[in-house]
């Protein structure tokens, strides 16, 4: 493995190795990473987001990943690269894969087959250096009973080797951000979920992880704290961190996402922004349709806006995912 | 959108840190453990201590035990000087064998199964860090119990034989050191069902048991084939003796070396304690490097387990239900079937019952092998109180282990059953039906065969049976009425339930009521017996109302249970 530090005071902020010669950056810091030959050709219509921090090599990258569970084929053949700097939200329903692929990029399981890095480390290879770097939390948060909330950030604090005055100054922070002060000193095992979610948040981001993967974030929270929780993200983000975020809120993933990904059964479907899953969407209703005068009014979009581009997420979602299905009081046209 | 990035200001980050993982794994443990005695004694210390003072009393009642025990053996002269090793020998390898088992146990759901494993995996801690912290606390926590044994024996061996100061560190050195094997053992086995067995691990665990049941069961018939007093026993025993005093078991080694102890030879002492030591660091060091290696791996692996098999009809335990409770109204028999098949699809429930009545069935199927002359009026009526005596030993241990439980299992779902049209108080009898059912039919199954293969009087075989139906409404009442009235609420673990003071008073409440019922039955029969101290066909009226009395005593203590409970249940919030 070959290590190259890749930073560049203010333009190029990421620090990043590389794990094989393929990757290896050109001259000059910071190139574009280039298209391996012999990729799968991406499906029309979908391209693959542009970093939103440019020339940066991948924070993630999943390339050709597939697990199957006995005969379940939980994912398949998924290729996948988040950037530094954005907000990637990952979509899909129920048992599409999706915590098995956060679970697959954090280590905890292996693929079949494929790669995983993770800052440029693989995860099979040199999965401890990739975990300094990532941050998990996943949707039911595990927290150890007998510690107070206090006790269990020290412990995440000392597990990743934050210097104490530092990360105590962060704590209060996060403990004034997220509301935690009431409580922080009481013994986790009386915690109510949305207490739990805010002392593992605040675990999490006390080492300022590069990447951080959140399965479900803000179940259990107020209004309030999900707020301070977006702010949070995009503050991540705004440092040229990542955020890898699971969840059936498509509100949060409208209004925060760079990028999103749809998932189903196992095969990434959709990929990019929302303009350009809208896009997507309305040329795959047109698609099965071609030739219908009937079908131009296209029941994406319709009853919300009136044009494509107002298309919601949740439309857009449920027509990739199980074919156009029309929203309430649209007219008789996008009856599918 | 942001712009280009500002330059991660993030706190360095070292390879690993500050001292280690280890480190702070160690200190965290260390942390849990001091706020965990420091609440106790905070928010019950009566209840801590009485906790306490029981495992003392049974401490102390051990070590009297085996005092008594050594003591006939030290009277058996020739033989007694030889006795000391072999029953260390037997001692350690079964100790070995029952550690080996439950470290498997504890370090699979550890390491592979439970959501602190993935916290762990997914966090940067050395995997061999985490490995060896995981096969400490599964050490000391499989070993405690033991510790309970050791000690006593230790004290016991040194009253009944002239030891030397030096015999007491020696003893300590031994089985610590002898503990780590089995320990070892016992993680590669859990890694290799993580491996190569994941999807049932629970099934294996259970086959295991069961294979070790057999094992055991065939070594305890094949003493009992021939009679006490020939030489055909004595060379059977001699030979099943030197099948496990073999020189490259660890359990040898121990046994010899604290044999040595004993006997003042503390070179002979020192060198198998060497030995022992060399091993156990030896295969510890391999076992925490092999685990730790390929932890990521075999947890990996062992999520394929985690996929529950569809169940498509569930037919069995709904034929069961509907068969077993006929007699309630159908919306009580739903929630007998949600609990039957909770408890069928348990597989560490049923499987420690078929073990607890398995080994009573073949007790009871082998009672014509004892060498004792069964023909014998007296000789019948003392094994028949001796089964009722354990078959109702057995179900106080099995209802506080598992039937105190049940309501306090509830509580997660509290809220669900609410909002069913049902008093508390009827959900309470329905636990009460439920365990009546279980444990009378399992409980009253055993005394019967127990009684027909003993050829009892009818009316004897009557009495036992009805003792022991009355025995398992009393510990039925107790532990639902108990389990009510000292809840446990929002945990999810039975045992952790049961080991607390609730469950703990109830096992103490249990065997109190069953040894008023059986000094009852004692009572019964002394005054039955005639001058030859034999039993005879039938019962004296008072006979009968002595067991009425009995079965009365036992109705009522259930009551008694069940309303406390149901009064504390019903004004409880949660």
């Amino acid at each position: 493995m070959n290590l190259l530090s890749c930073l560049r005071g203010s333009a190029c902020s990421c620090v990043c190795v590389t794990a094989s010669v393929e990757d290896r950056p050109p001259a000059g810091l910071c190139a574009q990473p280039r298209e391996k030959t012999g990729q799968r050709p991406v499906p029309p219509g979908v391209k693959v987001g542009q970093p939103v921090a440019s020339a940066a090599t991948p924070t993630v990258v999943l390339e050709h990943v597939s697990k199957r569970f006995g005969q379940k084929q939980a994912v398949a053949d998924l290729s996948l690269r988040l950037q530094p700097g954005e907000v990637f939200a990952f979509l899909g329903p129920n048992g599409a894969g999706k915590t098995t692929t956060l679970k697959i990029t954090t280590g905890l399981l292996r693929s079949d087959t494929g790669e995983v890095r993770v800052c440029g480390y693989s995860m099979r290879g040199d999965g401890r250096r990739a975990k300094q770097y990532i941050a998990y939390v996943p949707d039911q948060p595990f927290l150890y009973d007998k510690l107070t909330g206090r006790e269990f950030i020290y412990f995440a604090r000392d597990m990743y080797a934050v210097p104490r005055g530092p990360a105590d100054r962060r704590l209060e922070q996060l403990s004034e951000r997220l509301d935690m002060g009431g409580f922080l000193d009481q013994l986790t095992e009386s915690y109510s979920h949305g207490m739990k979610q805010k002392v593992a948040l605040a675990a999490a981001m006390i080492h300022e992880p590069r990447l951080l993967i959140v399965d479900e974030p803000i179940i259990g929270l107020d209004p309030r704290t999900i707020r301070v929780v977006k702010e949070m993200f995009r503050e991540i983000a705004g440092r040229g961190g990542t955020v890898f975020l699971c969840t059936h809120t498509l509100d949060i993933v409208e209004t925060l996402a760079d990028r999103i990904g749809i998932i189903h059964q196992g095969r990434l479907i959709a990929l990019g922004t929302l303009q350009e899953l809208r896009a997507h969407a309305q040329r795959t209703s047109r698609g099965p349709a071609a030739g219908r005068p009937e079908a131009a009014n296209l029941c994406v979009g319709a009853g919300v806006g009136g044009g494509p581009s107002d298309g919601r997420l949740e439309d857009i979602f449920l027509q990739l995912t199980e074919g156009a299905v029309a929203p309430p009081g649209t007219t008789a046209e996008c009856q599918p | 959108m942001a712009a280009k990035p500002a330059s991660l200001a993030a706190l360095p980050h070292s390879p690993s840190p500050p001292g280690g993982s280890l480190w702070v794994l160690a200190r965290s443990r260390a942390l849990q453990l001091h706020n965990t005695f420091d609440q106790q004694l905070r928010e019950a210390p009566w209840r801590t201590l009485s906790v306490l003072a029981l495992l003392a009393l049974i401490w102390a009642s051990l070590y009297f035990l085996l005092d008594e025990v050594l003591r006939h053996v030290r009277g058996w002269g020739l033989v007694g000087v030889v006795s000391y090793q072999h029953l260390f020998v037997h001692f350690f390898l079964v100790l070995a064998v029952m550690l080996a088992f439950s470290n498997a146990i504890l370090t699979f759901g550890s390491l592979y199964g439970r959501e602190e494993a993935g916290f762990l995996l997914a966090s940067p801690a050395h995997a061999r860090d985490v490995v060896f912290v995981k096969w400490l606390e599964g050490l000391f926590l499989s070993s405690w119990s033991f510790m309970l044994l050791g000690i006593p024996l230790m004290l016991a061996v040194a009253h009944n034989a002239e030891v030397r100061w030096y015999y007491y560190p020696l003893f300590l050195a031994h089985f610590f050191g002898f503990v780590a094997i089995p320990a070892c053992l016992g993680l590669l086995v859990a890694w290799a069902v993580a491996m190569w067995a994941p999807r049932r691990p629970v099934s294996l665990a259970v086959g295991g048991a069961i294979l070790l049941l057999l094992i055991a069961i065939y070594w305890l018939s094949s003493l009992s084939q021939h009679a006490l007093e020939s030489d055909q026993w004595l060379h059977v025993v001699l030979r099943q003796i030197g099948a496990v005093n073999q020189p490259l078991l660890p359990s040898t080694w121990s046994a010899k070396g604290i044999d040595a102890a004993m006997h003042q030879q503390v070179g002979t002492s020192l060198f198998y304690l060497l030995v022992v030591l060399g091993n156990a660091l030896g295969l510890s060091w391999l076992t925490v490097n092999l685990l730790g290696r390929w932890w990521a791996e075999a947890y990996s692996r062992a999520q394929h387990g985690r996929l529950n098999l569809a169940i498509r009809f569930g037919w069995f335990t709904r034929l069961l239900t509907w068969s077993l409770f006929f007699y309630l109204p159908r919306r009580l028999r739903e929630l007998m079937l949600k609990d039957m098949r909770g408890f069928a699809r348990d597989a560490r429930q049923w499987s420690q019952m078929v073990i607890m009545f398995g080994l009573l069935v073949i007790y009871a199927l082998n009672l014509t092998r004892l060498p004792f002359d069964l023909d014998s009026p007296f000789t019948k009526g003392l094994i028949s109180f001796l089964n009722l005596t354990t078959v109702s030993l057995i179900l106080a241990t099995f209802t506080s282990r598992f039937i105190y439980p049940l309501l306090s299992l509830e509580s997660h779902q509290l809220w669900l059953l609410e909002l069913l049209p049902i008093r508390r108080s009827t959900l309470l009898l329905v636990k009460f039906l439920f365990a009546l059912t279980v444990t009378g039919v399992s409980g009253c199954a055993v005394m019967a065969l127990a009684v027909y293969v003993l050829a009892l009087p009818p009316a004897w075989a009557r009495f036992d049976v009805l003792i022991c139906l009355g025995v398992c409404v009393g510990l039925s009442g107790l532990s639902i009425g108990l389990g009510a009235r000292f809840p446990v609420l929002g945990q999810r673990n039975p045992a952790r339930i049961a080991a607390g003071f609730g469950g703990t008073f109830n096992l103490v409440a249990s065997m109190a009521f069953v040894a008023l019922e059986l000094t009852g039955v004692a009572l019964l029969m002394v005054r039955e017996f005639d001058p030859t101290f034999a039993l005879p066909s039938t019962l004296s009226l008072a006979g009968w109302a002595m067991l009425a009395g009995l079965l009365t005593l036992s109705a009522a203590v259930a009551a008694t249970a069940l309303w406390a409970g149901a009064r504390h249940f019903e004004r409880l919030e949660y």
